[in-house]
């Protein structure tokens, strides 16, 4: 089970580390799982068969000719096709001082060119076994340069991107960039690069905009800045248009996105079926009660719930208030008849809480008394069952002043 | 059962946690809005009181209907008899969502069986990967 088990992953996550060592030297006797990391490995094959052939003759071409790639061209066309969000990387690497990571920068637009969203891993792979010279090593070790070009490079517009770069790589034009020219030179032809190109010079311009609208409105959610972006990368150049469509539509996607996490929210906890059923069952006259009951009894409640919270929490904002306070639920359950039902338990607000009035029969029965003993009208209009409710919210009001009166008495 | 009779009080209500957790669930749309321990208190026993009148209203739609178990449908037609019709379309849809749950409990999915292959074709997979290997190294 456990090798099935491998086995089906094993292609998903190719295994770099045993791929590295193994790379140079045939697969002689692997254990059992370097044979899974191989049975990747042919993926990579495929891919990478272009990248071997320039991989081997680099340090030649070097050698032989220094001068044959025009360096302008290269320069001018690495930056359209390396967002800024890739070179932060590569350049963080850099600094951090390993000149294989700083090597796979220049083959970017390689990585970009494949279709597969796999691919950056062989990408690396690559990379490390190609194992810089060490002749190389130097000129990549210069992270106060590059560290403060890296900085600069993070919002300036396209083409100040490409003299920086320019700049940056005149500096070791000889060693590296040559030799990522001339792999790019071979690269592209099989790889269609005009077509990465158009797509990855976005990127940049897509950053400029979603910096303005971020810079216009700060307090703008993710989504917002996203779709924002979106509309950036359709209209790139006209930004006011896209900012202003933004502003326009903004303001419903922001409700509907409200409604929807409060539509979310709700849904999420639910009340244990177990405790609903036995309160349901708490009634004596209520018998068995079918598996589905107490889970669409829960959510009739949470309905309830959710429509008594936040009327409450509308009062405690026409108050001027962050707290939702006892009395606002009871001024909203004496405001609308749907809820007359919980009148009883409401009235037992203010203070009259700890007063210790157990249940709602009790309570009213204690009243009852103390209203006969004190008004007989009011007793009167008690009595009926469709009254009661309607006089509810008055004779609990007067019997609980009577109750204290006639307890100081 | 005697758990039942004496759990009494403490047991009839609802849990304080849930119920804050749930009430916080609603409130955090409306940013800054929080419940205080007593409108707290006050709301679960309002729970308890909603669900003793569904349940009592169910119980005599029930009785009528001459059953012995409380059903979906009672608690249905006791909603609707309360005054609270809105909420029907939603109770409904909850149950029917339940009732998948429980169907697709049966079923658990396997990985192996997800991958849509044999054991042989697997295999099989293996080993021409593996071949694929060798000859790019030799």
């Amino acid at each position: 089970m456990s090798g099935d088990d491998t086995g089906t992953y094993a292609p998903k996550s190719p295994d770099l580390s045993s791929f590295y060592s193994a790379g140079p030297t045939p697969p002689a006797e692997p254990a059992e799982p370097q044979f899974l990391s191989q049975q990747s490995r042919p993926d990579f094959s495929r891919l990478q068969s272009p990248p071997r052939t320039y991989s081997i003759p680099n340090p030649q071409h070097q050698a032989s000719a220094p001068q044959s790639p025009p360096p302008q061209a290269f320069a001018q066309a690495r930056p359209a096709n390396n967002p800024t969000v890739y070179q932060a990387p590569g350049f963080g690497g850099v600094g951090v001082g390993h000149p294989s990571i700083a090597q796979h920068e220049y083959y970017p637009p390689r990585a970009a060119s494949y279709p597969m969203t796999g691919y950056s891993q062989p990408g690396t792979g690559y990379t490390a076994t190609q194992a810089p010279p060490p002749q190389q090593q130097p000129p990549y070790y210069q992270p106060p340069y590059r560290g403060g070009s890296f900085q600069h490079q993070q919002y300036p517009p396209p083409q100040q991107q490409q003299q920086q770069q320019q700049q940056q790589q005149q500096t070791h034009q000889l060693q590296h960039e040559l030799l990522a020219a001339q792999a790019q030179a071979q690269v592209r032809p099989p790889y269609d690069y005009p077509v990465p190109a158009t797509e990855y010079a976005s990127p940049p311009l897509q950053a400029q905009a979603q910096a303005q609208a971020q810079a216009q409105a700060d307090a703008m959610p993710p989504r917002r800045a996203a779709a924002a972006a979106a509309a950036a990368v359709l209209a790139a150049q006209t930004g006011s248009n896209t900012e202003g469509d933004d502003g326009s539509s903004s303001p419903a996607a922001a409700t509907a996105a409200a409604v929807a996490s409060i539509e979310a929210a709700t849904v999420k906890t639910k009340f244990p079926t177990a405790r609903i059923k036995r309160i349901m069952q708490a009634d004596e006259e209520v018998g068995k009660v079918a598996q589905q009951t107490p889970i669409a009894v829960g959510k009739a409640l949470e309905l309830f719930m959710v429509a008594l919270v936040t009327k409450s929490a509308e009062v405690a904002r026409q108050r001027n208030s962050k707290r939702v306070s006892a009395q606002m639920l009871k001024q909203v359950v004496e405001g609308d008849d749907q809820w007359d039902f919980l009148r009883d338990i409401v009235g037992k607000v203010e203070g009259e809480e700890k007063g210790g009035k157990g249940s709602g029969s009790q309570s009213q029965g204690g009243r009852g008394k103390a209203e006969s003993s004190e008004t007989d009208e009011e007793m009167g209009g008690g009595g009926g069952g469709g009254d009661a409710a309607a006089g509810a919210k008055k004779k609990r009001g007067g019997g609980r002043k009577k109750k204290v009166q006639g307890e100081k008495a | 059962m005697s758990d039942h009779e004496f759990g009494g009080n403490d047991d009839l209500s609802l849990p304080k946690a849930t119920v804050q957790k749930i009430v916080g669930e609603i409130l955090s749309g409306s940013s800054g809005i929080a419940f205080s321990k007593e409108a707290r208190d006050v709301l679960i026993e309002c729970c308890v009181e909603f669900i003793t009148l569904i349940s009592s209203e169910a119980n005599e739609i029930s009785e009528k209907e001459a059953k012995k178990t409380i059903a979906c449908d009672h608690i249905i037609k006791a909603l609707d008899q309360l005054g609270f019709p809105d909420y029907v379309p939603a109770v409904l849809e909850a149950a029917a969502e339940h009732k998948e749950v429980q169907k697709g409990r049966e079923k658990k999915a396997n990985k192996l069986e997800q991958s849509g292959l044999s054991l042989e074709e697997l295999e099989r997979l293996q080993q021409e990967q593996f071949a694929a290997a060798a000859a790019r190294h030799n």
